[in-house]
Order: C-alpha cells, then sequence, then structure tokens
C-alpha cells in the first residue's frame, strides 16, 4: 500500500522528477566522457606530447570526483525536499518510520542507479558524438579514442553507485531521526547574516592573498614545476571561497542599506534573496568559479593550438603548393584552391649530367623567390626573405635551399644552382621544368585540396618524399599530429565541465525553489506586477550565475600563464572561445531562469 | 453621490469544478455594501464559504458571476498588470500566518508597498516610522521576522498593510494564531485606525470576540448571508454576548 502511495507522490510531481533525474543522467553522462579519456592510457599517449598528461588527468579525475559528490549531495537534497512533506505524512498516518527510512532508502537507490544506467549509456553515445564532430571541426585523428570503453563504464557506475548508496543511508537516516513535525514544516529559515566588517575585511584580504599566491603559482610554472598545478588549485579554490564569501556579500548589504536605492520596486526583495543565496552558496560558487575557469581554460588551450597548426606551419615552410611541370589533373585541383595571394610560374632547366639547376636572372629578380623567416615572439607576423639572382650567392646554403627545393632535383648532395641570362639558358644542356608556385591566405580551407596534390605530385617525383624539408602539406600533418590531440582534449573536457558546472548551479538552485514559492505568491498577492517579479527572478539568478563567471575569467586570464611554454601566445585570439563559452552558460542560465520561474510561479 | 461605498458587492457567486465534472458551488449569490470609515465582519463556520468571499473582494480569484467594486472599480474585470497595481495601491491585507518576507527587516518588510510605488526613499522613512510609531513597533524595525514575537510580527504585517494608506483593509483570521493578549492588542489597534483613520475594515473570522470589535457582522451560511447583525450604540461586551446567542443557534 504504502509503495502504491509514494509511487502515485512520484507521479503527481512528475516534473520535478524529471528535472531531477534528468540532472542525474547529465552528472553520470560527463563523468563518463571524462573517464573515457582518462582511463584511456592509449589515447593520452597516442595524442599528447607532453610527458604530465597523465598527472593532469589524475588531477582532473579527483576534481571532477569531488564535485560530482557536491552535485549529489545537492542532488540528493532537492530529492528529499520533494519527499519528505509526503512522507511525514504517512508517518502521521501511522506508517512504521523503519518502514518509511526502507522506501526512501530503495527510492534514492533506485532513482540514483537507474540515473547512472541511462547516463553512462548516453555519455558512451555523447563520447562518439561529441569526438566525431570535434574530429571533422578541428581535423584531429584523436586516435585510440573508443565511445564505449569498459574501464571507463566500471569506473563510472561503481563511483556512482556507492555515491547513491550513501545518499540513500543518509536520507534513510534523515527521515527516521527528524521529528516528524520538523518534516512536515520544513519551510527553511533563512540563515541571518551578521554584520562584523573587522572580520569580513580580515577574510576578504586573506582571500586576495590567497589567490595571488595561485596566479603567481600559475605563472611561475617553470620554477615550480608540476607542483604549481596543486598549489594553484589550493590557493584558488581557498581565495575564490573567501572572496566570495566576504567581498560579494559586503556588496550586496552595503546596497540594501543604501536605501535610495534599495527601495525602489522590489529590490529590497530581490537584494534580500541575493544576500541570503550568497551566504548558503559561497562554497558551490566558488568551486563553480573553479571549474569555470577549467572549462573555459580547456576550451581556450584547446583553441589555441587548433590556431596554433596553421601559424607554425607557415612558420616553417613558405610555398603552400608546388607544381612541378603541370599536368591538366594538376592544373585542374590547383585551380581549386581558394584564396590564392600569389602564383608564380619559373622555368628551370634541370641538367641530370652535372646536377645543375638554371634560373634565369630575369624571372628570378621579376618574382624574387620567398623563404620565410619565424618570428615566434609575435603571432601572425611572418617575415619573409626575398632572394633574387644573386650569383655570388648561388653556393649559399641558403639560396641553395630556397631555390633548388622548387625543383624536383635530388638535392642529396653536390647540386649546384646558377642564375644565368635568356642566352645562356637558351644554350644550357637539360631538361625544362616548370615550377608553378601557389600561396594562399587560409592554409585550413586548402588542406583538402593540398593533400590531393601532394598525393599526385608524389606519385610521380617518390625523391620529394626523401627531403629533409617536406612540403607544406606533410608540414601540416606534423604540427596536426602534435596540436590536434591537445586541441581535441581541451574542446572536449571543456564542453563537459562546462555541462557539468551549469547543472551543478542549476540544481542547487531550483532545489531552493520549493521554498520560495511562498515569498513569490506573497509579493503577487502583495500586487507586485508579474514583470517585476520575473526581472527579480533573473538578476537573482543573474548573480549566482555572474559571480562565478566573472571570478572564473579572471582565473582564466591568470591561468592560461601555464602555457606559455607550449604555446606561441596562449592570449591570441582568445574572445572566440570567450564568446562560445558565454553563449552556451547563457543558454544554461535562461533554462534555469524558465525551470525556476515554473517552480515559484505557478500559473494561477 | 459624494458618500460612495467603499466595497459593493452584487450577486456573487462562485462554483469550483469544470463544467461537465463534479461541481461544487461555494457562493450562491452574495449582495453587500461596505461604507466609508466602516467596521464589518463576516463570520461563519468552516465550509461556510467565507474564505473564498474574501479571495474575491481582495482579487485573488475570480468569481464565477456577479460583480465586486471596490473603491469605484469592478475588480473582476480587471487583470494582469492593472490587477497588480490595484493591488498595491488600493487593497491592504492581513492574513493569519503573517505573510511576512522573512528575508527582509520588519522596515524593508513595511516600506516594500511604498517601494513598489516608487515613492522616494526620504518619504519612504517618514511614512515607516509614522506608521510604525502608531503601531507600537518602532523599536524592532531592525530585526528580522524570525527574531519578533507572533503578536510583533501580525503588527508589522499591520504596518505593511497600511503604510501606502489603502482605501480598504482586508483581514483574514489576523488574530488566528496569536495569544489571547496579542489578539486583543491587535484588535484594539485595528479599531483605532477604524476610528481615528477612518480606514474601511473587513475581517473575515469565525472568533465571536475578534467579531465583536466590528460594528455590523455578516453571517454566511452555506454560501449565502444568513444573516446580518448590527452593534449599534451598544459597547463591545453586549455585542459578544449577542454574538454568541445568536452563533449559538445560527450553527444549527
Amino acid at each position: 500500500m504504502l509503495n502504491k502511495l509514494a509511487l502515485s507522490g512520484i507521479k503527481s510531481r512528475l516534473r520535478d522528477y524529471v528535472v531531477l533525474f534528468s540532472g542525474l543522467v547529465i552528472g553520470s553522462a560527463i563523468f563518463y566522457m571524462f573517464m573515457a579519456l582518462a582511463t584511456n592510457d592509449q589515447f593520452q599517449k597516442a595524442n599528447s606530447t607532453v610527458s604530465v598528461t597523465p598527472i593532469i588527468f589524475g588531477f582532473g579525475a579527483v576534481l571532477l570526483a569531488i564535485i560530482t559528490f557536491v552535485y549529489i549531495i545537492y542532488a540528493n537534497s532537492f530529492l528529499l525536499s520533494l519527499r519528505q512533506r509526503d512522507y511525514a505524512l504517512f508517518m502521521m498516518l501511522g506508517a512504521k518510520s523503519r518502514k518509511i527510512s526502507r522506501l526512501i532508502f530503495t527510492e534514492t537507490l533506485a532513482l540514483g542507479v537507474g540515473a547512472t544506467l541511462v547516463g553512462t549509456a548516453i555519455g558512451v553515445g555523447l563520447t562518439g558524438g561529441v569526438s566525431q564532430l570535434l574530429r571533422q571541426m578541428l581535423d584531429a585523428p584523436a586516435r585510440h579514442l573508443v565511445s564505449l570503453y569498459w574501464p571507463a563504464v566500471l569506473t563510472t557506475i561503481i563511483f556512482f553507485t556507492v555515491l547513491f548508496f550513501l545518499a540513500a543511508l543518509v536520507n534513510a537516516r534523515k527521515m527516521r531521526r527528524t521529528p516528524v513535525l520538523e518534516l512536515l514544516h520544513a519551510d527553511t529559515q533563512p540563515v541571518i547574516v551578521q554584520r562584523r566588517p573587522v572580520r569580513e575585511l580580515l577574510l576578504a584580504i586573506l582571500g586576495i592573498i590567497s589567490l595571488g599566491v595561485g596566479y603567481w603559482a600559475m605563472k611561475a610554472i617553470n620554477h615550480l614545476g608540476i607542483n604549481s598545478i596543486p598549489i594553484a588549485l589550493v590557493t584558488i579554490v581557498l581565495g575564490s571561497f573567501l572572496l566570495v564569501g566576504a567581498v560579494v556579500t559586503s556588496i550586496v548589504g552595503a546596497l540594501r542599506r543604501n536605501h535610495k536605492f534599495a527601495q525602489k520596486n522590489v529590490r529590497s526583495f530581490t537584494l534580500a534573496q541575493i544576500g541570503f543565496r550568497l551566504h548558503s552558496y559561497t562554497a558551490i560558487l566558488a568551486v563553480v568559479s573553479i571549474l569555470f575557469a577549467l572549462a573555459l581554460g580547456a576550451i581556450t588551450v584547446g583553441l589555441n593550438f587548433y590556431q596554433e597548426t596553421p601559424t607554425m606551419t607557415n612558420a616553417l615552410s613558405t610555398y603552400d603548393v608546388v607544381l612541378h611541370d603541370p599536368t591538366t589533373a594538376t592544373q585542374r585541383e590547383a585551380d581549386k584552391l581558394t584564396g590564392v595571394t600569389s602564383k608564380v610560374t619559373y622555368d628551370v632547366k634541370v641538367d641530370q649530367s652535372n646536377n645543375t639547376a638554371y634560373f634565369q636572372a630575369d624571372e628570378v629578380n621579376a618574382h624574387p623567390v620567398l623563404e620565410v623567416k619565424a618570428n615566434f615572439t609575435k603571432r601572425d607576423v611572418m617575415q619573409y626573405s626575398q632572394y633574387k639572382a644573386d650569383t655570388a650567392k648561388e653556393n649559399t646554403v641558403e639560396y641553395q635551399n630556397a631555390f633548388l627545393t622548387l625543383t624536383t632535383m635530388n638535392i642529396a648532395g653536390g647540386s649546384k644552382l646558377r642564375f644565368v641570362d635568356a642566352q645562356s639558358y637558351a644554350r644550357a644542356g637539360g631538361q625544362v621544368q616548370k615550377v608553378v608556385t601557389y600561396r594562399v591566405s587560409d592554409l585550413r580551407a586548402n588542406i583538402p585540396v593540398m593533400k590531393k596534390i601532394h598525393e599526385m605530385e608524389i606519385k610521380r617525383y617518390p625523391q620529394l618524399m626523401k627531403r629533409s624539408a617536406p612540403d607544406k602539406y606533410t608540414m601540416y600533418t606534423m604540427m596536426n599530429g602534435m596540436n590536434s590531440g591537445f586541441a581535441f582534449m581541451g574542446f572536449f573536457l571543456g564542453l563537459a565541465f562546462l555541462a557539468m558546472l551549469a547543472s551543478t548551479l542549476m540544481f542547487k538552485i531550483l532545489s531552493g525553489a520549493a521554498a520560495d514559492r511562498a515569498r513569490y505568491r506573497m509579493l503577487s498577492r502583495m500586487g507586485v506586477r508579474p514583470k517585476l517579479l520575473r526581472n527579480s527572478i533573473r538578476t537573482e539568478i543573474g548573480v549566482l550565475f555572474g559571480v562565478p563567471a566573472v571570478l572564473g575569467v579572471v582565473h582564466v586570464l591568470f591561468g592560461l600563464q601555464l602555457f606559455k611554454a607550449l604555446l606561441i601566445n596562449p592570449y591570441a585570439g582568445i574572445w572566440v572561445p570567450f564568446a562560445i563559452f558565454a553563449v552556451l552558460y547563457i543558454l544554461y542560465y535562461v533554462l534555469t531562469v524558465w525551470l525556476y520561474n515554473g517552480i515559484v510561479r505557478p500559473r494561477e | 453621490m459624494t458618500n460612495q461605498n467603499v466595497v459593493s458587492v452584487r450577486d456573487l457567486t462562485k462554483t469550483y469544478g469544470k463544467k461537465g465534472e463534479k461541481q461544487y458551488q461555494a457562493l450562491k449569490g452574495i449582495s453587500f455594501d461596505v461604507a466609508p470609515g466602516e467596521f464589518v465582519g463576516i463570520m461563519g463556520a468552516s465550509g461556510s464559504g467565507k474564505t473564498t468571499l474574501l479571495n474575491l473582494l481582495s482579487t485573488l480569484d475570480q468569481p464565477t458571476s456577479g460583480s465586486v467594486t471596490i473603491n469605484g472599480t469592478d475588480v473582476t474585470q480587471l487583470s494582469g498588470d492593472q490587477l497588480a497595481d490595484f493591488r498595491a495601491q488600493t487593497i491592504g491585507f492581513i492574513f493569519q500566518d503573517f505573510n511576512l518576507l522573512e528575508t527582509l527587516t520588519a522596515r524593508e518588510n513595511i516600506a516594500l508597498p511604498l517601494a513598489l510605488q516608487n515613492v522616494p526613499s526620504g518619504r519612504i522613512a517618514e511614512d515607516v516610522d509614522a506608521i510604525a510609531q502608531r503601531l507600537g513597533i518602532t523599536p524592532i524595525l531592525d530585526s528580522y521576522p524570525s527574531a519578533i514575537s507572533g503578536g510583533q510580527k501580525q503588527r508589522v504585517a499591520a504596518a505593511r498593510a497600511l503604510v501606502h494608506k489603502p482605501a480598504i483593509l482586508f483581514g483574514d483570521e489576523p488574530t488566528g494564531a496569536l495569544d489571547s493578549q496579542s489578539a486583543r492588542e491587535l484588535l484594539e489597534t485595528m479599531k483605532m485606525l477604524n476610528t481615528d483613520q477612518e480606514v474601511p475594515i473587513l475581517l473575515v473570522t469565525h472568533d465571536p470576540f475578534s467579531a465583536s470589535y466590528a460594528q455590523r457582522i455578516l453571517l454566511i451560511k452555506d454560501g449565502v448571508i444568513g444573516q446580518e447583525i448590527k452593534r449599534g450604540d451598544r459597547s463591545r461586551e453586549e455585542f459578544y454576548r449577542e454574538l454568541l446567542d445568536v452563533l449559538g443557534t445560527f450553527q444549527n
């Protein structure tokens, strides 16, 4: 009978249960996605050139486990808040408390394990989908990544089952121990925040110092080595916690005491709500700010590695395509190149008998051959040396490299370069070779065409592959092989962390929404316009989303220092990942506002 | 007509339940008026329809038919922002369970109706202090609701209901959750407001003692006004005794 009642209780609050269940599903799906990478050594080895990658994944796994734990606690308290009145009512009607606690134990465990199984399945699908998408978007092979990776499945299911088992125990115990009356009237009493200015000031200073140490540790990674990561993690978590607790709450308090500002519409209410929330959300907001920084940082770094591939490639190789005696087939492909900035044709005579290449001085002087001189300190600023027909330099290594590599000659040893006038050219022996050079503005967009041309060319001239300086396409695949692994991991983890942090925040807010319902009903009775109420909700949730976002952005700006050694300029083009991130984050905000509205202001 | 009625109710009915389903008629046609400065009590047993009536009067619910005119406005025709503004400007409420916002201090609670109307903060402070003094809650203005007694909470609620000088004050069992001493004090305060400030009051209660403070009592039974009792020139104590007598026979 009780089981039946319990089930009908669930039915009547199906909407809330759907929210809860889908939240738990998201949690386990993301945990799986992370584990699919973190437990896969082969993938990590194949896709990163840095030996510390497994250690970083280790830190990440611990962090995610802690956050998931917190997340489950919130989801669990949301579940309890949904159920405790019903169960208290059953108890009042004479149901044995042992029976009730067994019911809630079963319910928690069943819901949790069910969500974990569904979540893991979805995680498998997401891993497949996201990695497929990223592979295409980032041109990343992401070798050895399999969507259904059994060690990850096992880790996820065991971890979550243990967590839910604990949560179920806690719930059952809580039901047994809390007096029935308290459960029936479980309207949360707001914590009244005492003003202690001196203490707050001290905490704020401590928080700033703590953050400073963390930021310094990231900047000083060269001295501290891998230690800088745990130092930064601990101090930044602590600093964020203190700062949210002391500074933000003080600001809200000060605004509230400024009657001129506060006594307008429902501002005093909104401020009070925010103050009340901040007080009980300090820990979660600090954690979310760290997650925010990790997610945004991962995407930023990932995108940076992605963007670095063409830059590095361009810095190492000058001409995007070099055609030799183009056939109709190769010419047809070359015509497909887009954004061609320069196309130069040279007629070169290659005399195999004396291993000499004859370039015509007039042609070379009209279109000097370029050789890139990379300047790694400034991104996107490429300098090129222009080589004209200077007979004095025919024997220098520079000139030989620049000119002879344009031909199909075997340049291994003793090859000679000669600049000659038109008559001497006509007299020289050997075969005429037409060399066409192309330069394009957007390397990445032309990669598919370049790949085809590359394949056709090496079929005709296999000796080209034996050169120490390969063609641009080969260079690109090498660079991409190095960078795309990082880009893939960055994006993959960034998206996963983002979904996780936003869900955590969303849950925490929604779990308190039931208690807010009475307040909004009261305001509505007092004659507050619906629009004002909606604005108040938007502001309140906006602040809760905004505080960790601002902190997180600052963390990232300092955290990018960590990557100075790995990237040319970690800060380049930073607005792109920030914009992507902002859009996704705002979507989560809108969703939370919508759900919260549905809970606190049911249609009358 | 200079002496327009503050509240005018005509043929009010309310039926719960949709058509085709099982319906329940809570109000079966009620008409009455409240004159300016009048203190009217509405009494009835549980289920008599008095709460439904108050909800309709205070615009929290829509009637099935009939009209409610408050201060010249037919409130059954209002919706959306108009309705919200009407509640904010014309009506004051006191509920049984106080309905204070526990995240706000007493002062902030009282100031809220004025803030909603964008009254300058200087005037808000004056008005709040004035009403607080009249209700004797000046010392607790900066306390939070959780730190004050039930009687004080209800005074704060009364201050909040009156601070914007509404056209009428509605009370829904305002003494229901109070001890007898606090209840008596609150009722005396309401009477004082009614006589000194001429605030019309409509009090819904099932408690004859509370009702005895009114000048006129409407007894509701099974969705209609069963009887009307006027106090006239009698003392409150005499009126109370009569109410007890009447109720003894009326309930059966």
